[in-house]
C-alpha cells in the first residue's frame, strides 16, 4: 500500500499546485462564459471522435466533455461516482450491480436510464462497432452479458473477474441510443451523451468544437458549482507542426495549448502572461524494448550489460534540461502499485558493463573499438517513432562499452509490422493506463501473439504465472504485491532500456482559470473552466 | 472540338479502371494487416486473435482478395467508395471535404506563382543580361531551392506570430489560405518565371518578331500581342503540371500551416492501410491530372490558331 500511498500523494500534490496555478487565492468569483481554445498536435486528432469505437486517450478526453463516465477517477486517484450514484461487487468480481443517478437526460431528451447503458455495453461487445480497445477494458474476454435488472439498476456479468473495470469505466462514454441508431456511422461527427458541451462542429484535420449544454444538470463529484459549465465553447485546433504549436499561443488565437512541445518551455516559464502545468503519465515511459528471441539479446549478460551502460540522469539534463522524469523501472513512478526499487536499479557504471559484456564472450576489438563475437561485430538496431536524441545519446553512451547503436526512425504502422514479424532487436514500447495491467500485456508470454503487446518474447514461467495472477484478483493489496513482484523480475531479467517520461506540457494565458489535472496527467473535466475576459 | 473533348473524357474510363485496379493490387501486396494496425494503434491493449478475427469478418477483409475486387468495383460503379476502415466514415464524404480544401490551395497558390513568375519572367527576358535579369533570376532561384516547410515557418514566425498580421493556423479560415498560397506559390514561381523568361527570350529573337520591328511595330504592342501569347505555350504545361502537383503533393504546406487536405490523407490511408481512402483519394487525383491535362491541351489551341483539336 506503500506505494499507493506515494502515488495518492503525488498526484495530490500535482493537483494541488496546477490549481493553485491556475486560479490563485483572492480571485474573485468566476464568470459564466468564455471561449477556450486549444492547440493540440495533429497526431492527437482521433480518427474517430467515438470514444467506445477509437482507442486513444485524446478521444476519451474529447468525450469527457460530452458525456459523462459511469465511474468518475479523481485528481487523488479515487474511484468516485459519476453517473453510477453506487455500485457493487458479487461472486468473486464476476457480477458488478451499478445503480444509476434518478433523473438524467441526454442532450436529446432521452432519459440515461438501466436501458440505455446496456444498449452502450452490448454496442461496445459487439464486434460490427469495431471497438479497439473499450471491449478489451469492458471486459470482453470475460463477458457473459448485461441486463437492466429495473429503471436505474445495471448488472453485468462476467466468466472472470475483471479487475480494472472501475477504470474501463472511468472512460467509457455514454451516448444516446436514439441518436446512435438515428445517425448510424454519422454518430461520431454528431456524438450526443448527457455531458456538459455539445459536439457542434468538427472539421477533419482542422479543429472540433464543443458549445456549453444549458440544460446540464451537473456532475456532483466533479463540479465546483452547480448546474452548467462555464465556458461557453471549447475549440481544439490541430496543429501539424510542432515549431508552430511551441509558438502558437503568442500570437493569440489561442489560449492554451495542450502537448507543448518541451523545446518551447524556456519560452513560457517564467512569462508572467502564461503559466504551465506538467502532467506526468502513468505507464511505460519511453521504453525500449529488447526482442530476447534472437542473439545476442536472448543472452541476459548483455541485456544486463546495456542496462548499466547509459546515464538517465546525465540524458535527462543534456536533452532536455531536465525537464522530463527518469524512468528505471518498466512503470514511471506515477503509476499504480510502483515498485520504489527499480530506483537502485542498475546505476550507471560503464566497468560493469564492459565486465558483463567481457562474460557474455563479447570481446573488444582494438582496431574497431568494437566488442565482436565469432568475428561479429557487436551492433544493434533500435526501432523508434520518435525522441531521435535519446537513440543518438544512448548510440553515444553504448559506444564507450564496444557497443554500436543504429537508430532507426519509422511510422507507427511500420514498427506494428516490424513487431509482428519479429524484424527488430531493439523497439520503442510505451502503453499508458492507470492501472499496471499494462505490465500483464507486455511481459505475460501469453501476449507473444498477432495484436499481442509481449514484444519482446520472453517467457519465463514465475513472471508468467505471477503476472496471470494479476488477471485474477480484484484485492487491491493483493495486486499491488503480485504487480510489486512482476517489476522485480521484469527489472532482473533486463527486458529492455526504460529512459525517460516525457511529461505532458499544458500552456495557458493567465486569463484561463479553473484548469485541473487528473490523476493520469490529462485534465480532469472542463466544467469549473473559464476564461476571464 | 467537343468531339475532342468527349474522346478524351472517354479516355478515363480505362484510366480510372486502371488506376482502381493498379492501387488495389498495390495495396494487397503490401506486407500488414489493416485490423491489427487499428487495433494495434491503441495506447494499452489486451486483444485475442479471436477478436481479430471477429474484426476482420465485420470488415470483409476475410474475403478472397478477387471477392474483395469485385464488391469494391460494383460499389465504386455505383458511386460508392465504401467507408475508411480508419475514420468510419464514408470515403465520397472524406475525400471531397479534404479535395475541396486542396483545390482551394492549389488555386491561391497557382494565382500567387503566375502572379509573381509570369512579371518576373517577362521582366527579366526583356532586360536580358542586365542586373535586372541577375536580379529577378536570383529571385526565381530561391523559390527553386527553398525547401517549402522552411519557407512556410520563416512566414508564420515573421508574418503571424510576430506582425500577428494572418494566422499561424490556417485551419479552413478564409483568411488562413494567404500564408499556405504564398508558400507554395513562391516555389512555383521560381520555376514558372524562368521557364517565361527563356521561352520569351527565344520567341524575341525570331523572324515574325523581326518583321514586326522592321514594320514599325512598338516594342510593347510586339511583346503582348505577338511574343508573350507565343512564349506562354511552354510555361502552360507546365502550369498544368504544377496544379496536378499541387493537388497531391501540398502535404508539407498542409502539415506546416494545419490544414486539412488530400495530401495528409493519403498519406493517413497508406500509414494505417486504409484500402478504400486510398483507393477513393487516388482515383480523384487520377481524374484531377487527366481534366487538368485535357484543359491545358485546350488552352494550346486558345493561346496558337495554328493548333487544331478534330
Amino acid at each position: 500500500m506503500n506505494a499507493l500511498r506515494t502515488l495518492v500523494s503525488a498526484i495530490a500534490v500535482a493537483a494541488l499546485l496546477a490549481t493553485g496555478l491556475a486560479a490563485p487565492p483572492g480571485t474573485a468569483a468566476p464568470a459564466r462564459g468564455g471561449h477556450l481554445v486549444i492547440a493540440t498536435p495533429a497526431s492527437s486528432e482521433p480518427a474517430s471522435m467515438d470514444g467506445q469505437v477509437d482507442p486513444y486517450t485524446s478521444t476519451w478526453l474529447f468525450n469527457s466533455f460530452v458525456s459523462d463516465p459511469l465511474v468518475v477517477l479523481t485528481p487523488q486517484a479515487k474511484y468516485v461516482p459519476g453517473l453510477a450514484a453506487s455500485w457493487s461487487v458479487t461472486s468473486g468480481g464476476k457480477v458488478w450491480m451499478l445503480k444509476l443517478r434518478p433523473n438524467v437526460k441526454f442532450q436529446d431528451g432521452t432519459p440515461v436510464d438501466a436501458e440505455a447503458v446496456k444498449f452502450n455495453i452490448d454496442r461496445v461487445m459487439n464486434p460490427q462497432t469495431h471497438s479497439a480497445l473499450m471491449a478489451d477494458y469492458l471486459g470482453a474476454k470475460s463477458f457473459l452479458k448485461g441486463d437492466a435488472v429495473d429503471k436505474s439498476t445495471v448488472r453485468l456479468i462476467y466468466s472472470a473477474p475483471v479487475p480494472a473495470l472501475l477504470f474501463g469505466l472511468s472512460i467509457f462514454p455514454i451516448w444516446s441510443p436514439d441518436a446512435v441508431k438515428k445517425l448510424g456511422t454519422n454518430f461520431q461527427q454528431h456524438l450526443v451523451g448527457e455531458g456538459a458541451y455539445t459536439m457542434t462542429e468538427w472539421i477533419k484535420g482542422d479543429h472540433v468544437k464543443f458549445t456549453r449544454h444549458p440544460e446540464y444538470s451537473g456532475l456532483p463529484s466533479v463540479q465546483g458549482h452547480a448546474g452548467a459549465a462555464y465556458l461557453e465553447s471549447i475549440t481544439i485546433r490541430f496543429v501539424g507542426d510542432e515549431g508552430v504549436l511551441g509558438q502558437v499561443l503568442k500570437s493569440g488565437e489561442v489560449n492554451m495549448v495542450m502537448g507543448l512541445p518541451s523545446q518551447a518551455l524556456a519560452s513560457y516559464k517564467n512569462n508572467a502572461d502564461f503559466s504551465v502545468t506538467a502532467g506526468y503519465q502513468p505507464g511505460n515511459g519511453l521504453q525500449f524494448v529488447f526482442n530476447t528471441s534472437k542473439p545476442p539479446l536472448d543472452n541476459l549478460k548483455v541485456r544486463q550489460a546495456l542496462r548499466y551502460a547509459y546515464d538517465q540522469n546525465k540524458m535527462n539534463q543534456t536533452l532536455y534540461d531536465g525537464n522530463y522524469v527518469v524512468v528505471k523501472g518498466p512503470l514511471t513512478k506515477y503509476s499504480l502499485y510502483y515498485w520504489q526499487g527499480a530506483e537502485n536499479s542498475y546505476p550507471y557504471s560503464v566497468e560493469k558493463s564492459k565486465a558483463l559484456l567481457d562474460e557474455a564472450g563479447w570481446k573488444l576489438n582494438p582496431r574497431t573499438a568494437v566488442r565482436e563475437k565469432d568475428d561479429k561485430p557487436l551492433a544493434l538496431t533500435m526501432t523508434m517513432l520518435h525522441h531521435k536524441e535519446i537513440g543518438e545519446y544512448l548510440a553515444a553512451q553504448f559506444r564507450s562499452v564496444g557497443v554500436t547503436l543504429k537508430i532507426e526512425i519509422v511510422p507507427g504502422p511500420v514498427q506494428l509490422q516490424r513487431v509482428l514479424s519479429g524484424d527488430f532487436e531493439i523497439m520503442y514500447e510505451r502503453l499508458r493506463s492507470f492501472e499496471p495491467d499494462v505490465l500483464f500485456a507486455e511481459f505475460n508470454s501469453k501476449n507473444n501473439k498477432p495484436g499481442g503487446w509481449a514484444w519482446t518474447r520472453f517467457q519465463n514461467a514465475a513472471l508468467d504465472e505471477t503476472l496471470q495472477k494479476t488477471q485474477e484478483t480484484s484485492d487491491p493489496d493483493t495486486r499491488a504485491k503480485l504487480f510489486t513482484d512482476a517489476q522485480k523480475m521484469i527489472t532482473e531479467f533486463a527486458l529492455g532500456l526504460p529512459t525517460l517520461d516525457d511529461p505532458q506540457y499544458f500552456a495557458m494565458r493567465k486569463a484561463v482559470k479553473g484548469f485541473k489535472l487528473g490523476a493520469t496527467g490529462n485534465w480532469f473535466f472542463a466544467n469549473d473552466m473559464y476564461v476571464e475576459p | 472540338m467537343i468531339r475532342y473533348i468527349g474522346q478524351r473524357v472517354l479516355v478515363l474510363i480505362p484510366v480510372v479502371w486502371l488506376v482502381f485496379t493498379m492501387v488495389f493490387a498495390i495495396l494487397h501486396v503490401l506486407p500488414g494487416d489493416p485490423v491489427q494496425l487499428m487495433l494495434a494503434g491503441a495506447e494499452a491493449g489486451l486483444t485475442t486473435p479471436e477478436r481479430i478475427g471477429q474484426l476482420r469478418k465485420a470488415m470483409g477483409l476475410d474475403q478472397p482478395v478477387y471477392v474483395q475486387y469485385e464488391r469494391f468495383m460494383l460499389r465504386a460503379l455505383r458511386g460508392d467508395l465504401g467507408d475508411s476502415i480508419r475514420f468510419q466514415s464514408p470515403v465520397n464524404q472524406l475525400v471531397l471535404t479534404a479535395a475541396s480544401q486542396t483545390v482551394q490551395l492549389s488555386i491561391a497558390g497557382l494565382a500567387a506563382a503566375l502572379a509573381v513568375g509570369l512579371p518576373l519572367g517577362v521582366v527579366a527576358a526583356l532586360k536580358e543580361h542586365t542586373w535586372i535579369d541577375t536580379g529577378a533570376m536570383f529571385v526565381a532561384l530561391l523559390g527553386v531551392s527553398m525547401p517549402l516547410f522552411w519557407l512556410g515557418q520563416l512566414l508564420i514566425l515573421t508574418i503571424a506570430i510576430r506582425l500577428q498580421w494572418l494566422p499561424a493556423i490556417s485551419g479552413s479560415q478564409p483568411r488562413g489560405i494567404v500564408l499556405p498560397a504564398v508558400t507554395l506559390g513562391f516555389v512555383a514561381a521560381g520555376l514558372i518565371s524562368r521557364l517565361m523568361r527563356s521561352s520569351l527570350s527565344e520567341v524575341l529573337q525570331s523572324d515574325y518578331i523581326r518583321t514586326a520591328r522592321a514594320k514599325g511595330v512598338r516594342r510593347g504592342g510586339i511583346v503582348m500581342r505577338h511574343a508573350i501569347k507565343n512564349a506562354l505555350i511552354p510555361v502552360v504545361t507546365v502550369v498544368g503540371l504544377q496544379f496536378g502537383g499541387m493537388l497531391s503533393g501540398a502535404v508539407v504546406t498542409e502539415t506546416v500551416f494545419s490544414r486539412p487536405g488530400l495530401g495528409s490523407l493519403v498519406v493517413k490511408g497508406i500509414l494505417w492501410h486504409d484500402y478504400p481512402l486510398i483507393q477513393g483519394a487516388v482515383l480523384f487525383i487520377a481524374v484531377s491530372y487527366v481534366l487538368v491535362n485535357l484543359l491545358v491541351d485546350l488552352t494550346y489551341a486558345r493561346l496558337d490558331p495554328r493548333i487544331e483539336y478534330s
